[in-house]
């Protein structure tokens, strides 16, 4: 099996499960009791929040965890627009579902959201966003930080010196970063910014959100007073001390890793090259602003989704960007933003890659690639 | 596999001429692929095109490993009992 698919879901570490299946064992008890054993599962839920606090630069009670980068984005989306429901949210074209979706929600509530397009390698159109600040009152602007499409990663910097006049927060969907870069919330200068721990090696059902002090949203789910009474529910102390052992893991790796996936890339594209396959690589150049283990690729006149049905069935695995609305399956609405060319965009696929395929693996992707279009199979 | 036209003919009469991927499939095929597969038996349109092409390549597999670009249905009825026709002795299925 070859599984190119790292952007959709990272494995957990021998460790982080092992100090997981520890944690279920040594802490039964409910971290809000008010008894020996649910203050020892309290404090050891503060000790690993402050764990993942620290990577971040930030501190614990700033930090809300979450069932997922889904809630933790919801909750920032919805929770200001409940507390500004006749402001303007502004968000971008090139969105996850997660932001998409909920502002599509915030639409049919009557809410006002802006949507600013990007240039042709994906980088949100600056100029657009200042004339949308001076035209309309808005309370927020949410955007992605790293494309988890095509791994582009936005000028965050300009974003912030634009906004600080107005003073509009700024959320930043950062669930493909925390892998691959260093993410100092301080540095960065982001207001809200949400998380998933899966895409970090961490456990699935986890999502953080950073808020940072002095905003203020509504909360979504309500009942007891966890979180500081910012999002209720019995604290998820195994997967918190999972989360925050991938997060120091990630950390430590990353150097060596990046590095491979660096060269990973370079090989994987400069094989299709020599195959004389006819592709294109959707968003910037590698090493520019972008995620270089995210490689978004259209093959010209071929059909994405039949390409990666023939690669599963030999056992490569990768993800298209389509999703299905209704009884359609659509092209991806960021490759569409990006104008990404008509004969390149229905034969695009996403490679994420990490430090553990081979220079082997990736050489018999290309080679299965060029015999499939060959084979006339995929051909759209 | 995207080009590929099927032809199934009942003796003289035309039952199916189209792609590959449009063959007429039993929708409880579908369902019960999908609980094969996925545990789920009403698949949204991706898991769906997904169990399409499953089928399509156990038909166009079959004119390969028989080396043949025309098969007779009552030769392989249980591997092709997820089409949705109604077979006779004379059905016939011609792939191009």
């Amino acid at each position: 099996m070859i599984y190119l698919d790292y952007a959709a879901s990272t494995p957990p570490s021998q460790k982080t499960i092992e100090l997981m299946a520890k944690a279920m064992r040594d802490y039964p008890a409910n971290p809000s009791s008010l008894h020996g054993a649910g203050i020892a599962a309290k404090k050891r839920y503060n000790q690993a929040k402050t764990g993942i606090a620290s990577v971040f630069n930030v501190k614990k009670d700033d930090l809300i965890t979450t069932g997922s980068a889904t809630e933790a984005i919801n909750h920032v989306i919805k929770g200001t627009y409940f507390k500004h429901p006749d402001k303007t949210i502004v968000t971008t074209t090139i969105e996850h579902a997660a932001v998409k979706e909920t502002c599509a929600f915030i639409r049919k509530q009557g809410g006002n959201v802006i949507e600013i397009p990007t240039d042709s390698d994906g980088f949100l159109l600056l100029e657009t966003l200042k004339k949308t600040l001076d035209t309309n009152p808005v309370s927020l602007v949410s955007v992605i930080y790293a494309n988890n499409e095509t791994g582009v990663i936005q000028d965050v910097g300009a974003i912030r010196r634009l906004l600080e006049p107005y003073g509009v927060p700024l959320h930043l969907d950062m669930v493909q970063a925390p892998l691959h870069q260093k993410v100092d919330l301080q540095e960065i200068g982001a207001d809200y910014a949400s998380f998933s721990a899966h895409k970090f090696n961490g456990p699935k059902g986890v999502g953080l959100l950073y808020k940072k002090p002095g905003f203020e949203i509504e909360s979504l789910i309500h009942g007891g007073n966890h979180e500081k009474e910012r999002r209720a529910g019995t604290e998820n102390l195994a997967a918190v001390i999972g989360t925050e052992n991938a997060l120091i893991e990630s950390v430590n790796a990353r150097q060596a890793r990046e590095k491979i996936i660096g060269e990973n890339a370079r090989f994987f594209l400069d094989k299709l090259k020599a195959l004389d396959i006819d592709h294109r690589l959707n968003g910037p150049t590698l090493d520019d602003a972008r995620l270089n283990s995210i490689l978004n690729i259209g093959f010209k006149d071929q059909d994405a989704q039949m390409l990666s049905f023939l690669l599963n069935e030999e056992a490569i695995y990768l993800s298209i960007g389509s999703a299905c609305h209704s009884d359609i399956i659509e092209v991806s609405h960021v490759l569409r933003a990006m104008g990404v060319p008509k004969d390149y965009i229905k034969g695009s696929l996403r490679f994420s890659l990490s430090h553990n395929e081979t220079k082997a693996d990736l050489e018999k992707t290309a080679k299965t690639i060029k015999r499939l279009i060959d084979s006339g199979k995929t051909k759209k | 596999m995207m080009k590929r036209k099927i032809l199934i003919k009942d003796g003289e009469k035309t039952v199916f001429k189209g792609k590959i991927l449009n063959i007429p499939v039993k929708d409880e095929a579908i369902r019960a692929k999908s609980l094969d597969l996925f545990d789920d038996d009403d698949p949204c349109i991706i898991h769906q095109s997904f169990v399409m092409k499953q089928f399509a390549e156990t038909l166009e597999s079959l004119f390969q490993e028989n080396n043949t670009d025309k098969i007779r249905f009552k030769d392989f009825e249980d591997t092709l009992d997820f089409l949705d026709i109604e077979a006779t002795e004379d059905t016939t299925i011609e792939i191009s």
